[in-house]
């Protein structure tokens, strides 16, 4: 299995660092690189958290849609159902599950004007989601402007 | 078919566009052009002008903005324009410009050309190695320049566009950054349209109309000594909500920029601007303008998201995740 991912990855920015980086004299080339080696960095850390955490996340907005659907104007409250009673996806099925979080994230956005419980719940959801969420590159404040 | 990012090209458009705008300048020569590394929402070519007026030579550091093939901003170059053509009668310190073109036959993109400013850009000042009163007073003179820009006569300098004051503010804002994010949402995004919601919900009506920077930090300023020599990057700038520049400071989330610990922290900043401002800041409606902030940012962070993803920017945005906590935080408190 070697190279596994994460060595593959790890050795991209090897690579990428000691013969790719010294060879380029533009300020502008060399950092753009650095930022794609942070990313790539990023990736051999994280890759194998995204898979778990989207099962987590479609399980929990499963819960929060359950309950929203009692709230629900009755065409929602039909498309609701039907997202609720789909056929589980295979669980080693990457892309799979990122088509089921689209799905349902897309449901819950428009369960966001329920009760101030359900509200509540749904923000409390969103806040540990954003937490978790493994494909982050810590203290990225963007340049907006320079 | 030209090469818009060689040099030579940019060169020798920068001589034609300068020999049209200067009539009385002869011998005009385009020396030193480099591309910076910075800027993320523009290209910047900075260069050196030599020529020859009444028979002296003269020469003026000058820089090209070009709007690049992909931007996490997008912005009007006229508009910027008259700002920073009205602020040259005003004591707020910004580069006087030369020239501009809104369409794309010179430089196959829109373009301004401004004078390079003396100083240099410190993004982490406050944070920097400097002794902690030199920090603390560049803190406090960020604070007064902020006041300076918010009493320049906006209406005096034809900077409106005849609406009445209730036109602008933290309704106007949100349209316009839901307008973008619409533009640029690629996935459902429950954490943005919930804020959004509390946005219009709580939406603070403006004690008064002026003129609002929009991207207000120690990264837009230059530095000489302990001056700041000039504040940059007025591509955002507005008219709308004093508390709006205040809140994108305190943002916490930009701490690490904006505050020093212990020394220079939200409740200096508020009582700084309160003393330079003569205004009273309401602590809820400086809480609304600090989710704003976040989610305003969270829209610009998505452009990039977007702008990688359709294949035309060489940097890699993700999902704003940090951001999404902390205003889901904010609008908790």
């Amino acid at each position: 299995m070697h190279p596994n991912v994460k060595e593959q990855l790890e050795g991209m920015c090897r690579i990428l660092e000691t013969a790719i980086a010294p060879e380029l004299g533009h300020a502008h080339s060399q950092e753009t690189l650095r930022s794609l080696i942070a990313n790539v960095r990023m990736l051999s850390r994280a890759w194998h958290q995204l898979l778990p955490f989207l099962h987590w996340d479609n399980d929990a907005m499963g819960a929060l849609l359950m309950a929203a659907r009692d709230h629900a104007a009755p065409a929602l409250r039909t498309r609701l159902d039907a997202a609720l009673q789909a056929a589980p996806i295979e669980a080693a099925d990457a892309l799979a599950a990122e088509a089921r979080n689209e799905q349902l994230r897309a449901l819950l956005c428009e369960c966001l004007d329920g009760p101030p419980a359900l509200t509540a719940a749904v923000s409390a959801h969103l806040t540990e989601r954003s937490r978790r969420f493994p494909l982050r590159l810590t203290g990225a404040v963007p340049k907006h402007t320079a | 078919m030209h090469d818009l990012a060689a040099p030579d090209f940019i060169a020798r458009r920068l001589g034609d566009v300068l020999r049209d705008a200067w009539p009385a300048a002869s011998d005009i020569k385009i020396a030193s052009l480099r591309r910076t590394s910075t800027g993320l929402s523009r290209e910047n070519w900075v260069f050196e002008v030599r020529w020859r007026e009444q028979g002296e030579a003269r020469s003026q550091g000058m820089i090209l903005r070009r709007d690049p093939a992909a931007s996490l901003l997008s912005t009007d170059r006229r508009w910027e324009f008259r700002v920073l053509r009205a602020l040259e009668s005003t004591p707020v310190p910004a580069p006087p410009v030369r020239w501009v073109d809104e369409g794309d036959a010179l430089f196959g993109a829109p373009a301004m050309i401004m004078d390079l400013m003396p100083g240099a850009c410190d993004w982490h000042v406050l944070a920097g190695s400097r002794p902690l009163a030199e920090r603390v007073q560049f803190g406090q003179r960020f604070i007064a320049l902020l006041a300076t820009v918010q009493q320049v006569d906006w209406r005096a300098l034809a900077l409106g566009d005849g609406r009445s004051d209730e036109a602008y503010g933290a309704h106007a804002e949100l349209d316009f950054w839901e307008r973008e994010l619409a533009r640029v949402e690629l996935e459902p995004l429950p954490e943005m349209r919930l804020t959004l919601s509390w946005l219009r919900r709580h939406a603070p009506r403006a004690q008064t109309v002026v003129l609002v920077h929009g991207d207000f930090k120690p990264g837009n300023a230059l530095l000489v000594g302990d001056r700041i020599s000039a504040m940059l990057d007025w591509e955002t700038a507005h008219l709308g909500d004093p508390l709006e520049d205040l809140g994108w400071i305190t943002n916490p989330p930009r701490a690490r920029e904006q505050q020093i610990v212990g020394h220079w922290e939200r409740q200096h900043i508020v009582a700084a601007y309160e003393a330079a401002s003569g205004m009273r800041v309401d602590a809820r409606e400086l809480n609304w303008w600090n989710v704003f902030s976040c989610w305003k940012l969270s829209v610009i962070v998505l452009t990039g998201v977007a702008e990688f993803v359709a294949g035309k920017m060489d940097r890699i945005y993700h999902n704003p995740v940090w951001l999404f906590q902390q205003m889901l935080s904010m609008m908790e408190s």
